[in-house]
């Protein structure tokens, strides 16, 4: 028979499992980071917990004239694109750190295409 | 004065216009057979900054066109504008310049000076090294970091879309501890 004492404890661990569990729910989704012929995306959050050390994306907005964007996936592969489009520029602005991001690219590297999700499903980069 | 002597100061006069052309005209031929004999650094250095000029100004014409061509689709799309080459185009008045529609949404952008556009000379030549090597030294790292700063933010957007070029055809490697600008 269990002492009172002991289930104190048991009552305490069993909320603080509870409430952990609680912490984490939610829909989630996974996107490492893609690259493929004239587009490339991922999620920055997963990205950023990926257990390689090659993944990584990047956005550079500079003074609203410009912007590039590189991602690199799990095997290496690269793509880049750099855009002077108003349009496009707005878009990139709007990464954040939670960010789902997709482009596209003609074959002079220019941007054709800048996709930003934020969303709660992404998750945000693990420091 | 004699009557005799007007001939003679008037000869003497024609003389020496026709002796100073014929100098003028044999120095001139002299010097552009010497200019072309050999070309001095400086006219060398010229014709790279022209030939930089020249790529800056097809730049410049190519984005200004994409852009009038993104910013016609959507008016086409909702029957606001006609295809280019329709006769409602064609008896338009006269379109703004590629430039213009670069120019107006990004007042940041200015010319850049003699300095600027060697630098991008400079800094291209940088690139190509790296591309060359399939990946940035450190020197050449940090030279083509110093340069990308002072060029004007349509040369940066310039060469960064270089360098996205030679990443997507996969002739340098990207590493995040080694990014350029």
């Amino acid at each position: 028979m269990l002492s009172s004492k002991k289930k104190l404890w048991l009552a305490m661990a069993t909320a603080v499992l509870a409430v952990s569990g609680l912490a984490h729910a939610g829909y989630k989704q996974d996107s490492q980071a893609f690259v493929g012929p004239g587009f490339a995306g991922g999620a920055l959050g997963s990205i950023r917990s990926s257990s390689d050390t090659l993944q990584f994306a990047d956005v550079i907005v500079r003074d609203n004239t410009w912007a590039w964007l590189v991602v690199v996936d799990a095997n290496g592969e690269a793509a880049s694109c750099t855009t002077t489009d108003a349009n496009l520029i707005i878009a990139a602005s709007a990464v954040s750190p939670g960010s789902y991001i997709y482009f596209e690219f003609d074959k002079h590297g220019e941007c054709s295409s800048i996709e930003v999700r934020n969303n709660s499903y992404h998750t945000t980069p693990v420091l | 004065m004699s009557s005799r002597s007007i001939p003679i100061a008037l000869y003497a006069a024609a003389a020496a216009v026709a002796l100073l052309l014929g100098l003028a005209l044999g120095g001139g031929a002299l010097f552009v057979r010497a200019a072309s004999r050999s070309k001095s650094p400086e006219i060398e250095r010229l014709g790279q900054l022209q030939q930089t000029l020249e790529k800056q100004g097809q730049l410049l014409e190519r984005l200004g066109r994409e852009r009038a061509e993104r910013e016609r689709r959507p008016l086409e799309a909702a029957g606001v504008a006609e295809p280019l080459g329709s006769p409602a185009v064609a008896e338009a008045p006269a379109a703004p310049s590629p430039l213009s529609a670069i120019e107006a949404p990004t007042p940041a952008v200015a010319e850049p000076s003699i300095e600027q556009l060697e630098l991008e000379q400079a800094s291209r030549e940088l690139l190509e090294a790296a591309v060359k090597e399939g990946a940035w030294r450190d020197s050449e790292l940090l030279q083509f970091s110093k340069h990308f700063r002072r060029l004007t933010r349509l040369q940066q957007a310039g060469l960064a879309q270089s360098l996205s070029l030679a990443i997507n055809e996969r002739k340098i490697r990207v590493d995040p501890r080694r990014m350029p600008f």
